[in-house]
């Protein structure tokens, strides 16, 4: 186990506290020098290996707690919020280090994370835990892509989440099922019309919650052409993160939208107040139970 | 001008003027220590190294004579010795018995249950040493509650000599010092990150390992600091010593007192109490150089 704050013991070296669960097993003396080198390279921390914990930075001290746990060759490796002690650089870092770490040693870890960044970037596979229970367990793929429910598309990245109506008579392009949107609506009275893609979980059902994605949405200054065309959008809020804009807004009817694209999508940046038609395709729209 | 642009002239200033109010506020404590502590040592040392004639007058010349006679007299090198052992004993006895205590201090399950603990073991210095003392002369006399119950038990067939040994003594200091041993340790103890415990525990050392190997070494700064504490008090008192030892003790402090006030020779009681404060000090040091290696170890 991998503690937040590392548990180094403070009054032994590096040495002492890697060969620490080696010396309780009563290894000879020689077997422990060798797997202690051995951990301590696995962590690329040959030559501290007199240092005190207290000489040592954060991202080190993270190494050393790792290569403690790592030397009585444990099962199961788990890892509790291993890198939210260090400052954000740092932590990318670490997190590809102990992505490789992990191949490397090729030990079953466990990895508790509030960062849902991080839970993508580092698992084959995630847990969601909430409330006390298990929401959903699959690779970050089905986690972010298929989201089982409510609670897990809003927990892993930002969503729009629009609740409709089947609309079973209704005319609609091919592959498609028609819903009425409740809280998003194209005027006063005139619910916002969506197309989603057929998909098994839709059959029959009258009422559906749609997660759509803010990096799945389009934004143009004219309205696309198209049988779906745009929705129209009067711009709230625009925030510059380099790599892209985040842009929310409301619908005329009501209903708001946030859509996520990448920086050259826009030469200038729109201002709050001006009008964007937001588009997406009818499988960006993911029922979720 | 605004307070975040002030000029260094200014903060210089400003520093100045809470030095000078921090001085000002010093200035009565310092007179107080300067007048009744700093003075009256270097008379004493002074004293120290003056003659005297037969009468115990002192005499106008210095020499080392009186630091001769307690180096070179196998009576007052023992006396040395005895009261560096006692308060070595001593200081040994309390620390093993703080520890238990310390560790039930701080794993008190409660804040309520913690402070009364708390108030029971810090209780005894409110009342003075004098009674304190005493109150082992009722325990321990001839037809005291000791020999009173072991008669009854029929153990002994006639009383144990239980008061005026060293013995007796080390009993009565035991017992007047533990509080000073145990915050000390409970602190250092209170201190480590429970975390260390689990780390041990999960690396697969059972508590016993993890006593030895994690928690006793993270509290050698405590015990040290009580140590000092526990082994100066001891080495120095005479109270105890002469209401439970009896004043015949061999006991630096009273032979001090005796040479001061019954014999009247100043210059040697001044000599006998620089030899104390001399050991006490070169030990105390050796344990404080200790104590910072130790610390310096572990936080840098």
């Amino acid at each position: 186990m991998v503690f937040q704050n590392y548990a180094l013991f403070p009054h032994l070296n590096v040495f002492e506290n890697v060969a620490y669960g080696l010396r309780i097993r009563k290894m000879k003396k020689a077997e422990i020098a060798a797997r202690v080198e051995r951990c301590l390279a696995a962590v690329r921390l040959e030559g501290f290996a007199e240092r005190m914990p207290h000489q040592l930075s954060g991202g080190q001290q993270q190494r050393v707690a790792i290569a403690r746990a790592l030397a009585t060759e444990p099962k199961v490796l788990l890892l509790d919020e291993p890198l939210s002690n260090l400052d954000a650089k740092l932590r990318k870092e670490m997190q590809t280090e102990l992505r490789s770490l992990q191949r490397r040693v090729g030990i079953t870890t466990i990895l508790v994370t509030h960062d849902q960044e991080e839970a993508l970037s580092l698992s084959d596979r995630i847990g969601i835990l909430g409330d006390g229970e298990l929401k959903q367990v699959g690779t970050p793929l089905e986690i972010y892509r298929r989201p089982a429910n409510r609670f897990v598309a809003e927990f892993i990245g930002q969503v729009n989440l629009i609740e409709a109506q089947a609309l079973p008579g209704a005319d609609r392009p091919p592959g498609t099922l028609a819903f009425a949107a409740r809280g998003h609506s194209v005027a006063p009275g005139k619910p916002l019309r969506l197309y989603a893609a057929e998909h098994p979980s839709l059959a029959g059902r009258e009422s559906v919650l749609f997660m759509l994605r803010p990096e799945r949405i389009r934004l143009s200054p004219a309205p696309p052409e198209g049988a779906a065309g745009g929705v129209e959008l009067r711009i709230e809020s625009v925030v510059y993160a380099g790599s892209a804009v985040r842009i929310a807004g409301v619908l005329p009817g009501g209903g708001e939208l946030t859509a996520l694209s990448s920086d050259p999508s826009f030469p200038v940046l729109p201002e709050p107040g001006g009008i964007l038609y937001a588009s997406w395709e009818p499988g960006d729209l993911i029922p979720i139970e | 001008m605004t307070r975040s642009s002030r000029t260094p002239g200014a903060e210089s200033a400003g520093r100045y003027r809470r030095n000078l109010f921090s001085w000002v506020m010093l200035t009565p404590g310092l007179i107080f220590l300067g007048a009744f502590l700093a003075v009256p040592f270097l008379l004493l040392f002074v004293i120290s190294f003056r003659d005297v004639d037969n009468w115990m007058n002192m005499l106008p010349t210095y020499s080392l004579n009186q630091y001769l006679e307690v180096f070179t007299s196998r009576f007052y090198l023992h006396m040395i010795w005895t009261t560096l052992w006692v308060a070595i004993v001593t200081t040994v006895i309390c620390i093993v018995l703080a520890y238990p205590a310390a560790y039930l201090l701080v794993r008190a399950p409660n804040r309520s249950v913690r402070t009364a603990l708390y108030v029971i073991l810090v209780s005894p210095l409110l009342t003075s040493v004098v009674i304190r003392t005493f109150a082992w002369i009722v325990l321990l006399a001839q037809n005291g509650l000791v020999n009173e119950v072991l008669m009854k038990l029929a153990l002994i067939s006639e009383p144990l000599r239980l008061l005026w040994n060293l013995n007796a003594v080390i009993i009565a200091y035991v017992q007047v010092m533990l509080p000073f041993a145990v915050l000390p340790i409970a602190t250092s103890m209170g201190e480590i990150d429970p975390r260390l415990r689990q780390a041990s525990m999960n690396l697969g050392a059972g508590r016993l390992r993890t006593f030895w190997k994690v928690t006793l070494p993270l509290t050698i700064p405590g015990m040290m600091s009580g140590a000092i504490i526990v082994f100066s008090l001891a080495a120095g008192s005479y109270i105890t010593p002469l209401l439970v030892g009896g004043r015949l003790q061999p006991l630096l402090p009273l032979a001090i007192y005796q040479q001061v006030l019954q014999v009247a020779n100043l210059p040697l009681g001044a000599a006998m109490s620089m030899t104390l404060l001399l050991l006490v000090g070169v030990l105390v040091a050796g344990m404080g150089l200790i104590l910072r290696r130790w610390e310096g170890r572990m936080h840098g």
